[in-house]
């Protein structure tokens, strides 16, 4: 039996909540348990994936160094939502991933192939 | 009859989400469905924490859990999710030399992939 | 087909990321602070059928009511589940 695949829904910046990193914790587990599984970042979630992010001084985990190790989890690349990009000023260079850029009405359409959506 | 299984991330102070889904959780059990268990992750593993305090006159989250529990409901919480916020188990609190817990039964001390496994069990999963 | 469960009310970047990811023949679901939405509160040509929770609005004493949107209780909000492939609550 296969099992049903599961979007990720990662909608808000990093380190201010722990929402980030505990969406990325169960994609983590997802992938090892053979889940087919796919984080999308839309919104305020898109700041999760810049370069160059330092939490020494804040006492925050950088996470952001494990989104490269996704694929090692089984972990599809990341679907991204270009609008939320560009409304924040955000270059496609400036990400930490090479990340699957994806208008809203791909974005969407993406998600729809789904058969379960958690949103964090 | 169909199968559920609902994510709970919201605190149950904080936020609604809690009041929702434990009416939610009743409509659907009066309908004749079935709730394969009830997931606790985030914010939400603030449900299982025994020592809430609410003021009698309002709403009493951790007593409406524990109703659903009595119906053979399984509340399932993230250990490291809960750890992180001091709600502990008996048996982390003894690994821990920690003199008190507060994670006690019907909630249940599980892993991620126990949510991978309600997730899988049923027809629609509902996250509040 | 996706039924979006929406907790939180327009103005919040929440409420244009739900908006960004309706398909045509979704639902949304109004719930919590969701209910405040009223039609006029639409970004985009209606796309999604529209319900709202009436205890909900009750509760924040909304009376006025768009006639697109259905008020549904508890009972209804279960089958609601049902009726789409899969929910996302934001």
């Amino acid at each position: 039996m296969s099992l049903p695949s599961l979007a990720i829904i990662s909608r808000h910046a990093p380190h201010g909540t722990a929402h980030g990193q505990e969406a990325l914790d169960l994609a983590l587990v997802s992938g090892t348990f053979g889940q087919a599984i796919t984080l999308f970042f839309i919104g305020d979630g898109v700041y999760q994936l810049l370069q160059h992010q330092q939490t020494d001084m804040i006492g925050r985990k950088n996470y952001s160094k494990t989104f490269a190790a996704l694929d090692f989890y089984d972990v599809s690349q990341p679907v991204v939502c270009t609008e939320s990009l560009a409304q924040r000023g955000i270059s496609s260079e400036s990400l930490c991933i090479e990340a699957n850029l994806q208008p809203p009405e791909n974005w969407r359409a993406l998600l729809n192939n789904f058969d379960q959506i958690v949103t964090f | 009859m169909a199968r559920f299984s609902l994510l709970i991330t919201s605190s149950p102070v904080d936020d609604q989400g809690v009041v929702t889904a434990i009416n939610f959780a009743r409509a659907a059990l009066a309908a004749n469905h079935q709730l394969c268990g009830i997931f606790f992750y985030g914010p939400g593993t603030h449900n299982a924490n025994s020592l809430q305090l609410v003021p009698t006159d309002e709403f009493q989250p951790y007593s409406a859990w524990l109703e659903l529990a009595a119906q053979g409901i399984p509340l399932h919480v993230c250990v490291t999710a809960a750890a992180r916020r001091g709600i502990l188990s008996e048996t982390e609190a003894n690994e821990q030399d920690s003199v008190s817990y507060n994670l006690t039964p019907p909630f249940q001390a599980s892993g991620l992939g126990q949510f991978i496994e309600l997730m899988n069990s049923a027809d629609r999963v509902v996250q509040f | 087909m996706i039924l979006h469960i929406l907790t939180e009310s327009p103005g919040t970047d929440t409420f244009r990321q739900c908006f960004a990811s309706i398909s045509q023949g979704d639902g949304l679901l109004l719930i919590q602070n969701g209910v405040y939405m009223n039609t006029e509160h639409q970004m985009f040509s209606p796309v999604a059928k529209i319900f709202a929770l009436a205890a909900d609005r009750q509760a924040r004493g909304l009376t006025d009511l768009s006639p697109e949107i259905n008020l549904i209780d508890y009972a209804e909000f279960v089958e609601l589940t049902l009726k789409y492939d899969k929910t996302v609550t934001w």
